[in-house]
């Protein structure tokens, strides 16, 4: 019994099936006000923290919402195609999603801690360092 | 008369982020996880939604061995969409020490924090300014859409 099931889950696992019961993922968090996520929507002026959602599709797109609060909490959404590639400063290799944007110049990398934590790195993959309240960790909160 | 007072202060204070044995200040705002309950001295039964952490690493005075750590934390309840409540400030104090382990499947560097009462957690080192909590099967724990699990280095 215990090897029909491993079977079946590696079967699911590995085919097209597996698309029927996950189709991506959710990931929250608040962040400082980095100047590349300002940078993302124009935002020039300072604000108190971002929130912000990242919705990764299996099909490769991806949607990134983020409200810049304490500017005008307005919600601005983005999308585009990510892929992954390895490596960041301090590991050579970790997986990283890169992020390419549909409408806006630049590129958001993200560092895969696992499959329920994502961190960001700069444009020179380092980690970007927080502060007393939050971290730049996105946290993965449903499936899709 | 206040120049001179704030100057004794500087004196005999020892301030615990400007210890030429830190070897790091890291602090961050976590949710209340019931896992980390005991190790923080939260009683199980308390209300608490937030917890507020500075971690002080300090190295064996002189070395750059990892010795003593202090842990001051609050835990915070939110009584309404406005309203937070501290419910109570408290220190922990122990050892630390640095080993090469598991984290989430993968090879990593840990710190390990042992309290003066043999309460354990361990971080993943992700580099020099960040760590990031682990839950007891070692995998990174997950936060919510507010608050996460990576602490931070706070410099001077």
């Amino acid at each position: 019994m215990t090897v029909l099931i491993t079977l079946l889950a590696l079967i699911i696992n590995s085919s097209p099936i597996k698309s029927i019961y996950f189709k991506g993922a959710e990931y929250q968090g608040r962040f400082p006000c980095h100047q590349a996520l300002m940078q993302l929507h124009n935002k020039k002026s300072d604000c108190n923290r971002i929130k912000a959602a990242l919705r990764i599709f299996d099909n490769h797109k991806f949607e990134l919402d983020m409200v810049y609060v304490g500017d005008d909490d307005n919600k601005y959404k983005a999308s585009g195609k990510w892929s992954v590639t390895k490596g960041t400063k301090t590991d050579a290799v970790a997986d990283v999603y890169v992020l390419e944007f549909e409408n806006q110049e630049g590129k958001l990398y993200w560092m895969k801690g696992d499959n329920n934590v994502l961190f960001l790195l700069d444009e020179n993959k380092n980690l970007v360092v927080g502060d007393a309240t939050f971290g730049y960790t996105f946290n993965r909160v449903k499936n899709l | 008369m206040s120049f001179l007072f704030f100057l004794l202060l500087k004196i005999f204070i020892v301030v615990p982020e400007t210890s030429p044995d830190l070897y790091g200040y890291f602090a961050a705002s976590t949710p209340c996880s019931s896992e980390l309950k005991t190790f923080l001295k939260i009683p199980a039964a308390e209300k608490c939604d937030q917890i507020k952490w500075k971690i002080y690493l300090y190295n064996r005075p002189g070395t750059q061995t990892p010795e003593k750590f202090r842990i001051v934390r609050e835990f915070i309840y939110y009584v309404d969409n406005r309203t937070d409540k501290n419910m109570g400030t408290a220190t922990i104090e122990g050892h630390w020490k640095v080993e090469q382990g598991q984290a989430s499947g993968k090879a990593a560097t840990i710190l390990q924090l042992t309290s003066t009462d043999g309460s354990v957690i361990r971080f993943r080192k992700l580099d020099d300014n960040l760590l990031h909590l682990l839950n007891n099967q070692n995998y990174l724990m997950v936060g919510d859409a507010g608050y996460g699990y990576t602490f931070s280095r706070i410099k001077n």
